[in-house]
């Protein structure tokens, strides 16, 4: 009985205790919003091992896509060479960014982390990026290195094309002949295949990541030229006759019922399970999911251009980039990892690059890098010719508020689509968002 | 001494609850209001002070009422929709006609849409609701569903069939609740009903819901404000769309805080939100005692 | 007449016990289905329950990854220590509020309930400061402590109107024989209260077995996530892995219902005192 009062007592002390420790400690905390305790607070178990070394921490989702381990080995293999231990810290790709959000406004972020194309310009505002240059980053390396404002903050490694996949299957049941190349063609292969009970084209419309309206959209029109920008590289979507055609190309193909079914809620990752189980006949998707049709008879190819465009073809991409945060103690180390990354040790060694593209059906954006594709798929062998003969092109890196203003511009096509907004107001809407999401 | 004195008693056995309560709870909801009255709360090292300018900018955002109204509907709708198939359901498992081994596996079988997570629900009902899905399969039969219906993505219909899935995944609650409370009421109390000659809709009315409406308003009070703050199954559903049809007031915070990285914003909305919630648990405390007297 | 109007009582609520059955059953039944199949079948029309692809391999996927079982791990350590912790700490609490009459009563109570409003989403900030303060980042501690806050109220709740349910008397006659009252709680209320605990200690482990956002951000390592996140770990930037998705589901489901089905006659019971007089 003594004993249970001593107890209680005890326990009570240590909770008033705790209490105080940490009422003081978030006292502490809401002056600055930094307290520097970044090193001994996100790898307390990992401090003793490496008390002579580095160790970076590496933010990605890459781990959850590549094959079991093989970014590990990767990172092993830079620790045995180089003595820095390079610690994985994976979070789901859908909420990557707000872990990054989250552990920058507490000091707990990694020193390396990847960076989607739709958060560049929110994380370089929110002062999460450091300058690659400056901590050494060799630019040689790489073909294209993401800017805001003339600083060079993000450096993608991987570029994932979209290319138009086609159910040949489905196509010669609906008696189309040849693969469509410009949009009438297209809009025809649509009707005949709907009208022998298939759905043609996949359009993904949803919100919980709205990125159709740039892979499937925008993709389709910077096959034809067709920009938001203008050739001063100002937004410019309201009057813009080319957009209006675009969009009125996809509202054709909403009213012959050729889209798939349910666009509005319709998710990128359902867009493609659907592909692979031959639900429909077309879609703009990732090269990166093509080694999961296997059990659909398909081509990859670029997207129709417009009647009569005969320039070259814009592809739309994708990245698996990497920045340097401006929090990281290790700056320099950082750099040295991503160009490694890029360019092996000597800076002349693409195999890692090379190694990374291969194995996901993506281009390397390392200068050094020769990726062998012979394991890829054959239509993406096929694909690659093409790929060479157009450009890649993604208008929304580096957009300002871009999921945001993507939400908002999807919302709109929608009501477009299905015929509650006319052309000229949605293109004067997305104008108003983008200047908005600029300011 | 004095501080182990008699009258200090229940504040120590409260102690450790109010610790907790006070650094996990007060303090960060602190620091939430706290953001409601700055620009730029969080993101920038120096936010200016704006009093009610945030407030004023909410109230004049319609998405804030069209997230308002949503949220209205779905919380009333589940509420109300939990509490009748809760009761129906507890009521057939609690019938005298079945045995106890059918009962035993009904319980098993109708608690199961309460032990998934959340995330894995929406997928889930997502892929059974798709164009391609099996529901459609099942339904094709019916007239005007067809293999192309479409659920989710129905601006008119969505709605409804996200509160449709949140009142699948949340009646077992109450189910479970009420079954319990059928078991307290005493035999006594229908026999004597029966014998004044009261039909089963009246000892129904006048037995079964008074004797359990403390548990009812308990339960209907927790559940309120747990879909009021439901955000993981919609968001995978649906993302607020089609057309912010779905966007509840959760939606709209998470889209405030994780999109726009606008907290100040997130902080207004969550501080209206608490204090709407703050007056309702007062009538709910109020009524609590009530009952108790 | 009698029996043939209790005949077709019977017949009639038979069939709606199936109704009701298939209301809650299908979903699952074709959760299960869905993660037996290939993840390419998943999509494939017309939609079958079982197609030539059905096997236990994305069973066999998860359970020999060693990275997955951790997230089992982790969960059961998390939910495990909230479930002890919650009952503890709320038991205390409970007795507070059922023994004892004191200023400031109404003003706790209403705190309690109340305070949940507020969506984690914005306490997500607040919280990663203080756990990050407070070194306890990427620890089960984070988590811990976190989830406390939310299931606390709910076994405060329960508890109170459980205890309530419960003679003054029992504890009285302990304090006359010379005991206090702690002993009083722990020796005679909380054994009798067995039922109670059970109903409250299986809704807190769902709420901690299935916790989502926190983990997400209040963690950071492999080794230190839960189930959720290695669910959400499934779903890529381009493709989902669903019946992988499907199958950890299920497993991490089996615990909780065995529970269920073994403390069945408690959960129902405990539930019951705890609600009616609120």
């Amino acid at each position: 009985m003594k004993f249970r009062t001593v107890a209680k007592k005890t326990f009570s002390a240590a909770m008033v205790g705790t209490m105080v420790l940490s009422l003081a400690a978030c006292g502490g905390n809401g002056g600055s919003g930094d307290s520097g305790s970044d090193s001994d607070s996100g790898n307390d178990s990992k401090s003793e091992s490496s008390s002579d070394g580095v160790t970076l921490k590496f933010q990605q989702w890459w781990g959850a896509e590549l094959p079991e381990g093989y970014l590990d080995e990767i990172v092993e293999n830079y620790e045995k060479e180089t003595g820095v231990k390079v610690e994985l810290l994976t979070a789901p790709w859908a909420d990557t960014k707000t872990a990054i959000t989250a552990g920058a406004t507490n000091n707990t972020i990694a020193d390396i982390i990847s960076v989607d194309g739709a958060w560049l310009s929110e994380f370089v505002d929110m002062g999460i990026l450091a300058d690659v240059e400056a901590a050494g980053f060799d630019s040689s390396l790489a073909s294209d290195v993401w800017e805001v404002d003339g600083t060079k903050y993000v450096i993608p490694v991987n570029n994932f094309a979209y290319p138009m996949y086609v159910n040949m299957d489905i196509l010669e049941e609906a008696g189309v002949a040849e693969i469509p190349t410009n949009w009438t063609e297209l809009t025809d292969a649509c009707k005949k295949i709907t009208e022998a009970g298939h759905s043609a084209f996949a359009l993904n419309l949803g919100t919980t990541n709205a990125n159709g309206i740039q892979n499937v959209f925008g993709g389709t029109g910077w096959a034809s030229g067709i920009k938001l920008k203008d050739d001063n590289g100002e937004y410019k979507t309201e009057g813009n006759e080319d957009l209006a055609e675009l969009a009125e190309l996809f509202k054709q193909m909403y009213d012959d019922g050729s889209l798939y079914p349910g666009m509005s809620t319709l998710e990128e990752s359902e867009m493609t399970s659907n592909f692979a189980a031959g639900n429909c006949a077309f879609t703009l998707a990732s090269a990166a999911t093509m080694s999961q049709f296997t059990d659909v008879n398909f081509e990859a190819v670029t997207v129709p251009s417009r009647d009569g465009f005969t320039g070259e073809k814009g592809i739309c991409y994708a990245s698996w980039a990497v920045g340097i945060s401006e929090a990281s103690e290790n700056k320099e180390e950082a750099a040295k990892f991503v160009n490694y990354l890029l360019g092996g040790l000597d800076g002349k060694d693409g195999s890692v690059a090379a190694g990374l593209a291969a194995t996901m059906s993506a281009f390397p954006n390392s200068t050094v890098a020769e990726p062998d594709y012979s394991d890829a798929p054959e239509q993406f062998q096929s694909f690659y010719e093409l790929y060479k003969e157009g450009y890649v092109i993604n208008e929304y890196i580096g957009l300002p508020n871009a999921s945001d203003v993507m939400t908002s511009m999807t919302n709109d096509l929608v009501l477009y689509l299905e015929g509650d907004l006319e052309c000229d107001a949605m293109l004067k809407n997305w104008q108003g968002y983008l200047d908005e999401a600029g300011k | 001494m004095k501080i182990f004195g008699k009258k200090t008693a229940p504040y120590r056995y409260l102690l450790p609850t109010l610790a907790l309560m006070i650094v996990f709870l007060v303090v960060p909801i602190c620091m939430v209001i706290r953001y409601s009255f700055l620009d730029k709360a969080v993101v920038s090292k120096t936010p200016s002070f704006v009093g009610m300018g945030n407030y004023k900018e909410l109230f004049a955002d319609s998405a804030f009422w069209n997230a308002t109204s949503n949220t209205v509907i779905f919380v009333v709708v589940s509420v109300v929709a939990h509490l009748v198939i809760g009761m129906i359901f507890a009521m057939l498992l609690n019938s005298k006609y079945f045995t106890t081994r059918t009962k035993t596996i009904a319980r098993v079988v109708y608690i199961l849409p309460w032990v998934f997570t959340a995330s894995v629900v929406a997928i889930l009902w997502k892929l059974m609701l798709q164009p391609s899905g099996i529901i459609n399969y099942l339904l094709e039969f019916l007239p005007n569903v067809s293999r192309n219906s479409e659920w989710l993505s129905n601006k008119d219909l969505a709605l409804a069939v996200i509160c449709f899935i949140n009142i699948w995944c949340g009646y077992p609650f109450y189910m479970i609740s009420i079954l319990a409370g059928l078991q307290g009421i005493s035999g006594d109390l229908y026999e004597s009903a029966a014998i004044d000659g009261a039909t089963m809709t009246k000892s129904f009315l006048h037995i079964t819901i008074p004797q359990l409406k403390p548990i009812l308003i308990s339960i209907a009070m927790l559940d309120f404000i747990w879909t009021l703050q439901s955000f993981n199954v919609i968001w995978m559903l649906t993302g607020g769309g089609p057309v912010n049809a779905t966007e509840t007031l959760s939606i709209y915070i998470y889209k405030l805080a994780f999109q726009k990285l606008d907290y100040s914003m997130a902080g207004t909305a969550a501080t209206v939100l608490l204090v709407v919630c703050v007056i309702i648990a007062i009538f709910y405390v109020k009524q609590q005692k009530k009952v108790r007297e | 007449m009698v029996g043939s109007y209790k005949k077709s009582m019977k017949v009639l609520l038979s069939i709606l016990l199936v109704l009701g059955g298939l209301f809650a059953g299908f979903p699952i039944i074709w959760m299960i289905c869905s993660s037996l199949k290939a993840n390419s079948a998943i999509f494939s029309w017309p939609p079958k329950f079982f197609d030539e692809t059905a096997s236990l391999s994305s069973y066999i996927a998860v359970l020999t990854d060693s990275s997955k079982v951790r997230f089992f791990i982790n969960s059961y350590i998390v939910a495990a220590s909230v479930v002890l912790i919650t009952l503890f700490v709320g038991i205390l609490a409970a007795y507070a509020f059922s023994r004892f009459d004191f200023p400031g009563k109404g003003v706790f109570n209403s705190l309690i309930v109340s305070v949940q409003a507020i969506p984690p989403i914005v306490l997500l900030i607040p919280y990663m400061g203080m756990i990050v303060a407070m070194k306890l980042f990427n620890t089960y501690f984070a988590l811990i402590l976190t989830y406390l806050v939310t299931t606390l109220p709910y076994c405060i709740l329960m508890m109170t109107g459980y205890f309530n349910t419960l003679s003054r008397e029992l504890d009285e006659a302990v304090m006359i024989d010379g005991g206090s009252r702690w002993r009083a709680l722990w020796g005679v209320l909380v054994p009798i209260s067995l039922p109670g605990m059970v109903s409250v200690g299986m809704y807190t482990f769902m709420q901690a077995w299935n916790e989502y956002l926190f983990a997400l951000a209040l963690t950071q390592t492999t080794e230190m996530r839960t189930v959720p996140i290695g669910i959400n770990l499934l779903m890529g930037q381009h493709a989902y892995d669903w019946s992988q998705m499907m199958a950890m589901s299920v497993l991490g489901s089996i615990p909780v219902l065995i529970f269920f089905i073994f403390f069945q006659k408690y959960f129902i019971a405990g539930m019951s005192s705890g609600g009616v007089k609120g």
